[in-house]
């Protein structure tokens, strides 16, 4: 057993007397536990970077509402839990094949259990030439240094929990695409969870690297965990080279007891088009976090996303477009609903250097609060240093048009009914901007299904 | 049909409605005139439902049931139609989706089974030629992007898929012009049949050149001041509501 960056029981203080935050302990604990069993174990050389990454969380600790970054959103409540990787090795929920409906016989899909790759559940099918699909696990095996960059970063770059979310990656999806490879179909990642008495902690990681003119889509799937606690820690790290096609989609479901803390790191070179939407409708706390470095000229950008907010769950956006490249075009549509105590929060920052003459970057935050007490904070950003650029933002909260859910009811439509038409319409013009559409019927279809469950509870309530 | 017995209704604590009394018969069309001010558009809106207008006295009843006890949506599907004055623009919501919704919840509520969208389509487009209206208006969303003309004929539309025993037109005649006007009201004469009736809602007697009432009745002030036949429209448009107004 190689040493554990920082005590967790006092005694054998380390001689650069790391300051060892609280609010780190807990998932300290649980790396402590796992940490012999992570992907790449084996290697010593990870196995430090590991240790080091989880050292800089142990200085930095949990993020608090004084960090600019989280001013809207507290993580209090994963400071008490107390989070345990698992093995994944529990039997899949017995509804893994309605999570798996959704795909056909073209089907590329990776399961993971708890954040840890299931070759069992998992079926890759035939990939075309210069596509290559992995678990992180595997390709790990070979080569030790594949997460070397990413672990050694710069300290100041990341707040805490990112450098924990880094240290401890459970297993992930590593595709590669060689120069003009096209991955047809989708690639679907379905994470799902087990059920257990101590909170669950998933870290994957998701890297994908698209050669130049590359094409792949990847939809996520966030299944659950339906009841219980989980800790869910996701990282992903994009590269498009020149000409690469990515589309990156995201559905978050599942119980309240989830606890969904999603980084995104992208770069996108010359002439790409980088398109990602997260449709979120269920989770307790969920944020949503992509930084966008465009590194070329010529790109075009897309980023975008639906929540749906019921009971107290609290769902955060939170995004940054970097333009340090001329001609860019970056747009951005969140639209979020937002009933009973939810909370929405929407932090979007467009940065253009001063090489980055003609940018085009918009960015827009509207959200529907259906109740008094739900609640929204928009911080939309712009931090301009060209001169010939074209960005606007905005930021609307509103409730629902009263005269048009009349105009409804009284052509006989049941009120929940109209207000899900209405609904239905207000999500619509973002979901209009996923240009897969499967991918955007499936959506569709979950969006409503999340009213349809919604107002049946209230109705119940009632 | 429709018995309306000393009605009070208020808006904003404001009372607009002061012991208003009307009986409308089966298949009889009576049109309600009066200024500005006198509360038409208020009766019109507390018939269908509208939030925000309180009764705080009287009573209407519809067909033997107690109106003011049944949610907008469940009076639209015990027969109340409201063409609407100024139609309502609902962006991402589209015609045939919308129409095939509310055609649905009333074939539901009348223990029939739901058209599918085909067989849905097939009625809608049916309708519309009837009554002249482009069935490209169909796909487009809710009103939007609609003239005056259309919009209006848009409700007339409706009125004709959804079958209702009572039509209410408030002011369908402003911002019409005069062949918008004819088209609108051939439509809704088209629609009159012995068990359906009509509630025309006007300022001014020129619609009621179009849609013959049976029944003429002078709103002021929150209550039905004379009541008479065609005639009384006529005697209003020489002499104006002032004279009539006063002499109540």
């Amino acid at each position: 057993m190689t040493a554990v960056p920082t005590p967790l029981h006092g005694g054998d203080a380390r001689p650069d007397s790391l300051v060892l935050v609280d609010t780190a302990r807990p998932l300290m604990e649980a790396y402590r536990l796992a940490r012999d069993t992570l992907p790449g174990a084996r290697h010593p050389t990870l196995m430090q970077a590991r240790d080091r990454a989880m050292a800089r969380f142990a200085q930095a600790g949990l993020p608090s509402r004084r960090d600019e970054a989280w001013k809207y959103t507290d993580l209090k409540r994963l400071a008490k839990l107390v989070p345990r990787i698992t093995a994944g090795d529990q039997p899949p929920p017995a509804d893994l094949d309605d999570t798996l409906a959704v795909a056909d016989e073209s089907l590329h899909a990776m399961v993971f259990v708890d954040g840890r790759f299931r070759a069992d559940l998992s079926f890759l099918g035939s990939l075309p030439d210069g596509v290559t699909v992995r678990p992180l696990c595997e390709v790990l095996d070979e080569d030790a240094g594949a997460l070397a960059a990413l672990l050694n970063g710069d300290a100041a770059a990341r707040d805490g929990l990112e450098w924990a979310a880094l240290a401890l990656i459970t297993d992930g999806a590593v595709v590669d695409l060689a120069e003009s490879a096209e991955l047809e179909s989708p690639l679907r990642l379905v994470y799902l969870f087990s059920q257990r008495d101590a909170p669950v902690l998933a870290a994957p990681h998701l890297a994908v690297r698209a050669g130049a003119n590359s094409t792949v889509t990847v939809v996520e799937h966030w299944a659950g965990p339906a009841a219980g606690d989980a800790v869910i820690l996701p990282t992903q790290s994009i590269a498009l080279g020149d000409g690469a096609r990515v589309r990156l989609y995201r559905h978050q479901e599942g119980g309240d007891g989830a606890l969904h803390v999603a980084r995104g790191d992208v770069h996108v070179a010359r002439d790409t088009s980088f398109e990602t939407f997260a449709l979120t409708t269920g989770g307790g706390l969920v944020r949503n976090e992509m930084r966008v470095a465009i590194d070329g000229p010529g790109v075009d950008v897309h980023l975008g996303g639906v929540y749906l907010g019921n009971g107290d769950r609290h769902v955060d956006t939170t995004t940054l477009v970097q333009h340090a490249a001329p001609d860019g075009v970056s747009r951005q549509v969140f639209r979020g609903v937002l009933d009973d105590c939810a909370h929405g929060v929407f932090q979007g920052r467009v940065g253009v250097a001063r090489d980055a003459q003609r940018t085009d970057g918009h960015q827009l935050s509207n959200a529907l609060l259906l109740s008094p007490k739900a609640e929204m904070d928009a911080k939309p950003e712009l931090e301009i240093f060209a001169d010939d650029v074209k960005c606007s933002h905005g930021a609307t909260t509103g409730d629902i048009d009263h005269n048009a859910l009349f105009y409804l009811r009284a052509r006989g439509i049941d009120e929940a009914v109209a207000r899900g038409l209405l609904i239905e319409a207000f999500i619509g013009e973002a979901m209009a901007d996923i240009s897969d559409e499967g991918v955007a019927e499936a959506f569709a279809d979950a969006a409503r299904s999340w009213w349809h469950t919604h107002t049946q509870a209230q109705t119940a309530a009632a | 049909m429709l018995e309306i017995k000393d009605l009070h209704a208020t808006v904003d604590g404001k009372e607009i409605l002061k012991g208003l009394t009307l009986s409308v018969g089966a298949g009889e069309v009576h049109a309600i005139m009066g200024p500005n001010g006198s509360g038409k558009s208020t009766l019109s809106y507390v018939l269908s439902g509208r939030e925000g207008y309180a009764v705080t006295g009287g009573s209407v009843t519809f067909n033997g049931a107690d109106l003011m006890e049944m949610e907008p949506e469940e009076r639209a599907r015990a027969g109340i139609f409201l063409a609407f004055q100024y139609p309502v623009e609902i962006a991402g919501v589209s015609m045939t989706n919308f129409l095939q919704t509310a055609v649905n919840a009333h074939r539901r509520a009348r223990g029939e089974e739901e058209l599918d969208p085909l067989a849905f389509v097939k009625f809608a487009r049916a309708q519309a030629r009837e009554l002249g209206v482009k069935d490209d208006l169909l796909k487009r969303p809710v009103n939007m992007g609609f003239s005056g003309g259309e919009k209006k004929r848009n409700e007339i539309l409706q009125m004709a898929m959804l079958q209702p025993s009572l039509g209410i037109l408030d002011e369908t005649d402003s911002g019409l012009d005069i062949d918008a006007l004819k088209v609108v009201s051939d439509g809704v004469n088209r629609l009159r049949r012995a068990d359906r009736s009509f509630l025309v809602i006007t300022h001014y007697q020129r619609l009621l050149n179009h849609i013959v009432p049976d029944f003429v009745h002078i709103l002021a002030h929150g209550r039905i001041v004379r009541s008479g036949g065609r005639e009384l429209a006529e005697e209003l448009e020489k002499s104006g509501y002032a004279g009539l107004v006063e002499a109540a």
